[in-house]
């Protein structure tokens, strides 16, 4: 037994004796005896997930697991080259147990690592479990488990953040905020600052359930933005770095980032949209670039085939999808173009979906989403892939979980989160700027914001850097434009993509649940063109 | 000291004996054993939210999940020499407290002083308020599920679909700090919210509203709304978009004016951004929310005071729009999470702006009074006494709305909004309600609709995340752009 192993089970132990009859506050993380917790792979922590399971087991579960996260959070802006402020520095924990029981789950969370709690946690879980069953509406079914998972797995990091001293970090972006305020702008009469925000993050988490799994896992996010305004007297032009983008990875990923290349590109863009005229409403032939291509795939193809939305489990919260469910259709959903092809996974190395087993203890494959324009395959969970026997039957799919399964942190129930996402590029090498040069009246719109409504049907897309495109050339920039789509139809209208080479990975975060949890993955994409798009001034009412 | 909590009868919160959140008691001991673990000389304040929850969500007329959770959520913040820092925990034991006195301790050595003297507060004085409902803490897991089986019933006869979710909470709120600052109050919330399909997806209709008290919400008949108009809104019909007279039901004037409460903020104005700036400095992209880089000192070099459209009137006459934390219907803490007091305040009055929020900083420089005046987002907005049924009599042609999602500024000088209608959308022609219409994305802003007024109804409480206290409204021209037919 390691030292530091006895030392906390001792202290916890103690403590707990000790506050055996001092009311409730032990149930509050008020243990003032504990020196010393547990990080992800201590062996402390797998007896206390077998507690949590023996008990689950003995308050009538035939299936149980149980989270142990611990969330360290840290974020910094640095809105100028002499200031910065913390947005956030946090390190919150939790211990969550899930309970099968009679076909029902139960869950409960709180944030004492204590035998005694989690004990507590895997009964009350059970007991909601059981009163959910006496509804007796729908009875969950998990099918066969899967292989044991057994092991430790990190997110592949050079340096922790969390290791570099603060004065570094406020330097490293302090130089990065100069790159804008040192930029020679000539006689040009403008005022140029720039902004960096960073958030780091380390989940150390922990999962054990009753099929015998037992992992640890650490994962580590960086969200980095760098936006930078150009103000002139006859309007403001922005743009955000290309280069920097929420993904996973260490310190490593700001500090080494090529900022200086690519700042001067920046502020000359953001220049031009001070120019830019306003936008005439019209159909335009569009290209968009590859990073805001990420959007319209994480949202009009990403979530829109999670199946708890396409069978209506989210309809109450982050609402439906427009593709129909494939237990009720003989044929698959097809968007009628052969360009596109998404692939699924969460293995990419910077990928913010990435891990090695998921909340459930199901190692994810990758897998096709969408070959040759038709949806081929679903996002799912344990639960979810036995509803999705007979059609994976029918496809020739193996019926087993996609691996999908995650909660936001222990304190959160585990539900289907997004997997990262690959829009496969094209055969040939086409670029972005060829894709343009083929366009005779049009836009090209780089960056920015893609929305949808709560069926991931119609939506919006509004860029950064908007082109106007006349016979292959662009001959200057829009503002306050706003393209408006129907997906099916947009996916329709999809005329070329971008070849290998074109490919640009993004950091998307998504909300669903109630409660409401967070959901980051990444999504690679090329560019594309869509041909006859409606655009609109976003400033013009009807 | 003060305490609004030793001022308040105890007997009024029978059952506050707190067994799932920190009491009073435990954040006093959980101050003293910070200070105890801090180097001499800190000043040290806590917020603490501790919180336990107990929801049950349904679909497809199932239960899917139910869950309990308990969180202790403090962030110690430490003043020392006019520096500051803080850092947020969830687990209250030695080594946790430890560690965030020991990050803290590296941020005050890097940071420069303040100019500005800072002293921690000893005492405030909050306006009493009720937060508390027995009701809403004793709702466990047996009677929600068993309540989940009553409420689905008449969806599952008529073979639609029910999805619900059910949430109570208990929170322990506190300030306190070692000027001997000590505010604490005991909350419940309770919500509840149902969204009704139709299995062949082409009718929805939702309902939903949140209490402190879980007797004031009527489970039943929020499910019977839902289903009712899921059952109306069945196969919807396309029209054309355009400007129609609207008549925005209580959660729809709510979700359109939630960006206008939210920027409800002085600073900006100050420094000529936002709509409540008397001379906004034009951009051609306002897109753009001004951040918290914006600082203050720009506001002071600049000369600040005065450009604000304070004193203007910037609605219909009919509209006032105020907050007070001891609101029967929809009271909030009477405190935020630096102890400062959250003020009965009269945002709008008769459609004059009359107040905007600034922080303490601001009221210290500018305005030379000693606290901030916060805004919590809770709020109340004047009614009239028109019914719903009335306004749809009065109404020639024009829409009914239940709600609106996804609601989003794209320009903030003039709050210009864009999102979409749904869960509900119906025509109404010649005084009558005449048949579902497929959903619209809007683009309007709150500043014109409620200029814009034709009439208003009685305020009600909405599901939004601090209490909103809402009338419905009857609107003209307001602006549909385009088909989103999404159900």
């Amino acid at each position: 037994m390691s030292p530091t192993r006895r030392d906390f089970l001792k202290t916890i132990s103690a403590a707990t004796l000790s506050l055996a009859g001092g009311g409730g506050n032990a149930l509050f993380g008020l243990l003032p005896g504990i020196d010393l917790y547990p990080h992800a792979g201590d062996p402390a922590l797998k007896e206390l997930a077998a507690r949590a399971l023996d008990a689950a087991r003995a308050a009538g579960a035939s299936y149980a697991d149980v989270r142990f996260t611990l969330t360290r959070l840290e974020g910094l802006r640095i809105p100028s080259v002499h200031s910065y402020q913390h947005t956030a520095d946090q390190e919150f924990a939790g211990v969550g147990v899930r309970a099968l029981v009679d076909g029902a789950w139960g869950f409960a969370s709180s944030t004492l690592w204590t035998a005694d709690e989690v004990a507590r946690l895997a009964t009350e879980a059970a007991v909601q479990a059981k009163h959910n069953a006496a509804a007796g509406r729908r009875r969950v079914e998990l099918g066969p488990p899967p292989a044991p998972a057994n092991g430790e797995w990190q997110t592949p990091i050079r340096r922790d953040p969390f290791t570099v001293p603060l004065a570094e970090k406020i330097e490293t972006g302090w130089a990065f905020v100069e790159l804008a305020s040192r930029y020679n702008i000539g006689a040009r009469n403008a005022n140029l600052g720039a902004t960096l925000d960073t958030t780091w993050e380390r989940q150390e988490r922990t999962f054990a359930s009753t099929d015998g799994a037992f992992t640890s896992q650490t994962v580590y996010r960086v969200t980095p933005s760098y936006r930078l305004s150009v103000q002139r007297p006859r309007g403001t032009g922005r743009r955000s770095s290309d280069l920097l983008r929420p993904r996973a990875g260490g310190w490593e990923v700001l500090a080494e980032a090529p900022l200086r290349d690519e700042v001067p590109r920046l502020v000359e863009e953001a220049f031009l949209m001070t120019e830019a005229e306003r936008i005439v409403p019209d159909r335009y032939d569009v290209v968009i670039d590859a990073r805001l291509m990420t959007q319209l795939v994480a949202l009009t193809i990403g979530t829109a085939t999670e199946l708890d939305r396409i069978l209506g489990y989210e309809a109450n919260a982050g609402g439906t999808s427009y593709i129909a469910s494939p237990i009720d259709q003989a044929e698959p959903y097809a968007f009628d173009t052969g360009l596109l092809n998404v692939r699924a996974n969460r293995s990419q190395p910077d990928g913010l979906a990435t891990v090695r087993w998921d909340d459930e203890g199901v190692e994810p494959e990758e897998y096709d989403v969408v070959r040759d324009g038709v949806v081929v395959d679903y996002h799912t969970t344990r639960e979810l892939s036995t509803e999705l026997a007979a059609w994976h039957g029918r496809h020739g799919l193996p019926n087993r979980s996609r691996g999908c399964a995650a909660g936001e942190d222990a304190l959160a129930v585990t539900m289907l989160q997004p997997p990262n996402l690959e829009m496969l590029p094209g055969a040939d090498a086409t670029t972005f700027d060829e894709l343009v040069a083929g366009v005779k009246k049009g836009l090209a719109i780089c960056a920015g914001t893609v929305t949808v409504d709560r069926q991931q049907l119609n939506g919006e897309i509004n860029g950064e850097l908007v082109y106007e495109i006349r016979d292959g050339k662009v001959v200057g920039t829009v503002h306050s434009s706003e393209a408006l789509f129907r997906a099916p139809e947009l996916w329709r209208s999809l005329k070329g993509i971008g070849g290998r080479g074109s490919e640009y990975r993004a950091g998307i975060t998504v909300r669903k649940g109630q409660p409401e949890q967070v959901c980051h993955f990444s999504v690679g994409a090329v560019p594309a063109l869509f041909e006859k798009v409606a655009v609109t001034n976003k400033l013009r009412k009807a | 000291m003060s305490s609004i909590f030793s001022r308040l009868s105890r007997s009024t919160w029978s059952l506050f004996t707190p067994d799932r959140f920190l009491s009073a008691d435990a954040c006093q001991e959980l101050l003293a054993r910070i200070i105890g673990m801090s180097p001499s000389g800190w000043e040290i304040s806590l917020h603490i939210e501790s919180r336990w929850s107990g929801n049950l969500r349904w679909a497809r007329n199932a239960i899917t999940t139910a869950g309990d959770t308990t969180e202790p959520r403090v962030t110690i913040t430490v003043h020392h020499r006019n520096r500051s820092a803080n850092f947020k925990i969830n687990r209250l034991d030695d080594a946790s407290i430890r560690s965030a006195l020991a990050h803290i301790s590296r941020r005050l050595e890097l940071q420069a002083p303040s100019d500005i003297p800072f002293a921690l507060r000893s005492a405030e004085d909050y306006i009493q308020t009720e937060l508390w409902s027995d009701a809403t803490y004793q709702l466990d897991a047996a009677q929600r599920a068993a309540l989940q089986r009553q409420l689905v019933g008449s969806a599952e006869a008529e073979q639609l679909l029910s999805a619900g979710y059910l949430e109570v909470s208990a929170i322990g709120n506190g300030v306190v700090n070692s000027a001997g600052l000590f505010a604490y109050l005991p909350e419940t919330r309770a919500e509840f919210s149902v969204t009704v399909r139709d299995p062949s997806g082409t009718g929805s209709g939702w309902a939903g509203v949140a209490s402190k008290d879980w007797r004031d919400i009527d489970a039943a008949r929020l499910s019977a709304i839902a289903l009712d108009k899921c059952k109306r809104s069945i196969d919807p019909v396309a029209i054309e978009p355009g400007r129609y007279t609207v008549i925005l039901e209580p959660q729809a004037v709510s979700d359109l004016m939630r960006p206008l409460i939210s920027s409800l903020s002085r600073v900006p104005a100050e420094m000529g951004m936002g709509p409540w700036a008397d001379r906004p400095e034009q951009t051609a992209q306002t897109d753009f929310l001004p951040d918290d880089s914006i600082s203050l000192a720009a506001t002071v070099s600049s000369g600040g005071g005065g450009n604000s459209k304070i004193g203007q009137l910037v609605l219909d006459p009919r509209i006032t729009i105020s907050a007070d934390p001891a609101d029967p219907e929809g009271p909030f803490v009477p405190f935020a999470p630096d102890g400062s007091p959250n003020r009965a305040v009269k945002w709008i009055e008769n459609g004059v702006l009359r107040e905007l929020s600034y922080p303490r900083s601001y009221a210290n420089q500018m305005l030379n009074k000693p606290d901030p005046l916060n805004n919590s987002g809770a709020y109340r907005m004047s009614g009239g006494d028109t019914t719903i049924e009335e306004m749809i009599a009065r109404t020639e042609r024009g829409l009914l709305v239940t709600r609106l999602t996804n609601v989003r500024v794209v320009d903030l000088n003039s709050l210009l909004c864009t999102g979409t209608t749904s869960d509900g959308l119906w025509l109404i022609e010649r005084g009558e309600i005449t048949r579902p219409v497929k959903n619209f994305r809007f683009r309007e802003s709150p500043l014109f609709a409620f200029n814009s007024l034709e009439a208003l109804g009685k305020p009600v409480r909405v599901l939004q995340p601090m209490p909103a206290i809402v009338p419905p409204a009857m609107v003209h021209d307001f602006s549909m752009t385009s088909l989103a037919d999404a159900v």
